[in-house]
């Protein structure tokens, strides 16, 4: 039995009951000024990514991902608009333009080098996904073991998410 | 009145053993929050199901929190995990008082020495862990002992003090199980990453050689190094490798991959452009977030009339059509709807929460789901 198939209705009906709701407070409150629309991007893409975090909830990478969140987001209110509100999205934003290419230059180096090298091809590796996962440096998934299941969870969830925002994207 | 006065009288030898055990369950913040998922779910995510006994024996101990005797009353599990790691160390069962005797433990044992071989395996593992981080010093052994309960290690380490590991053995408790049960692993890995085997494997070889029989399914042959140290070696690459085999399957176009680096490079790669969607979908979203009232109801409406939309049920287009996703689930929860007429009743919202609602009476709320994810492909370790 494929694990996701059950975890797919409870999260999909978790995400959508909170981002709806969510989403439609932002459409109430958000005034039409230029200065705003900034701002009601980031408001969106913080309550997609809490979505995220509460509608799986039970494993270490949403747990930290909703703590950055929160934390951001008092950071947010105290330090004013100027600041970034999600650290992590700012993570994302750095390095998915940025080390896109080298993880495929990886892949073409790999293959010449010798076995001990390419264990640390391996390390390298999964630093590097430490830094895409959140909670990927803490102290949760210090475990490689670790560090893999909360991959596979949340590979699962991101792919959920996509497919309820587009489907919520859809009919517009 | 009288069965309970004779089962706390049984439970009373055993009860010196095992007293704090309880006593630090249930005082246990932790052990009662949230945490404990993270614990049995992250670590399981691979198929390992030790996390299933192991949150069995924690979802009993916090279902039955009044009375400390009657959680182990009620934790038939409990006395099922006993004997698999006793019922190997044979020569050392004497040693046990209480319920957990030797004839018990032999009869279980050989029922369940065919049991789960996933089972056996991690158990095994955190023996060998156990063993690792267990020979240092006896205030070590009380905070580093994972999951085995209490008189497994009376049993086990017999070489040891048992009187010092019965009763620190009653300190650790789930608590020390949940909270050190991912150090354990992370000291193990540590260990054989640091390559720290001088003391560990000396104090080890011991304990290391008399087990070593017994892990057979651990396959550990003659001539291949037998000391624990390299045994839990062995067992964490393959709990890795297991891993790696999961996450093939969940990123698409990687059935054929076969190096653990380029499995990695096309993790990152599917992670990535996963987080790019969403980073898109984001902002899409901000733009028309005004007309997003209407969402609600066509999602709703197309869900229903159209179950096997693939969008919302994960057959969306940006999704490998190889993860195959049967609606039957999906629509059981929604078909108990009784309206399919196109014109949508006014309150798709309200619907929607009570279908919530019965996605968590029906037990997919997430303590339950997310332990099924962990698992085997299985929902319940029983299976």
């Amino acid at each position: 039995m494929d694990p996701r198939k059950i975890m797919q209705p409870s999260f999909t009906a978790k995400y959508v009951s909170y981002l709806v709701p969510a989403l439609t407070n932002i459409g109430k409150q958000a005034s039409p000024s230029v200065g705003r629309c900034i701002d009601a991007e980031k408001i969106v893409r913080y309550e997609i990514d809490m979505a995220l975090a509460l509608s799986a909830e039970g494993f270490a990478w949403s747990h930290a991902l909703e703590h950055k969140l929160r934390l951001n987001v008092d950071n947010h209110n105290h330090a004013g608009k100027s600041q970034s509100y999600l650290a992590h999205d700012d993570d994302h934003r750095n390095t998915m333009p940025v080390n896109h290419e080298p993880a495929a230059k990886k892949l073409k180096v790999d293959r010449t080098r010798s076995e001990p090298e390419a264990a640390e091809e391996e390390e390298e590796r999964l630093t590097y996904l430490r830094k895409l996962i959140p909670g990927g440096s803490g102290e949760m998934m210090v475990d490689d073991e670790t560090l893999l299941s909360e991959l596979g969870s949340y590979v699962s969830c991101l792919e959920l998410q996509v497919n309820v925002l587009r489907s919520m994207l859809q009919f517009n | 009145m009288a069965s309970e006065n004779d089962d706390m009288g049984l439970e009373m030898s055993s009860i010196t053993i095992l007293n704090k055990y309880s006593n630090t369950s249930e005082s246990d913040p932790f052990f009662s929050s949230g945490w404990d998922p993270i614990v049995s779910q992250s670590e399981s995510l691979g198929g390992s199901s030790i996390a299933s006994h192991y949150h069995l024996v924690m979802e009993n101990q916090g279902i039955s929190g009044t009375s400390h005797v009657s959680q182990y009353q009620s934790n038939p599990s409990f006395v099922e995990l006993v004997p698999k790691l006793t019922g190997f160390d044979g020569g050392n069962l004497s040693q046990i008082p209480g319920p957990f005797s030797l004839p018990q433990c032999n009869q279980i044992a050989n029922s369940n020495e065919r049991g789960s071989k996933n089972s056996l395996r991690s158990l095994d593992e955190h023996r060998i862990s156990e063993t690792l981080v267990g020979t240092s010093p006896n205030g070590k052994i009380r905070k580093r002992s994972p999951e085995s309960d209490s008189p497994f290690r009376s049993c086990k380490n017999g070489n040891e003090e048992p009187g010092m590991d019965l009763s620190s053995e009653g300190c650790d408790g789930l608590r020390e199980q949940a909270g050190k049960k991912p150090k354990t692993e992370q000291n193990l890995s540590a260990n054989s990453r640091g390559k720290q085997a001088a003391k560990q494997d000396k104090d080890s070889s011991q304990s290391g050689e008399a087990p070593k029989e017994n892990y057979i399914h651990v396959r550990a042959r003659r001539g291949q190094a037998t000391n624990s140290h390299s045994l839990a070696e062995r067992l964490r690459r393959e709990k890795i490798s297991e891993r790696m085999r999961l996450l093939q399957e969940l990123v698409p176009g990687c059935n054929k991959i076969t190096g653990k680096a380029v499995m990695l490079d096309e993790i990152i790669n599917y992670v990535q452009s996963l987080q790019q969607q969403v980073e898109f979908l984001s902002m899409k979203l901000a733009t028309v977030n005004p007309e997003l009232n209407l969402d609600l109801d066509r999602i709703l409406s197309k869900d229903i009339l159209h179950p096997q939309s693939a969008a919302v049920l994960g057959f969306g287009p940006g999704t490998n059509p190889s993860h195959t996703f049967s609606p039957s689930t999906f629509t059981g929860t929604i078909s108990g709807f009784p309206n399919t007429n196109p014109g949508f009743p006014p309150l798709p919202q309200t619907v929607l929460e009570n279908e919530v609602q019965n996605l968590f009476q029906m037990g997919f709320y997430p303590g339950s789901t997310m332990d099924g994810f962990g698992l085997d492909g299985q929902l319940k370790p029983e299976m």
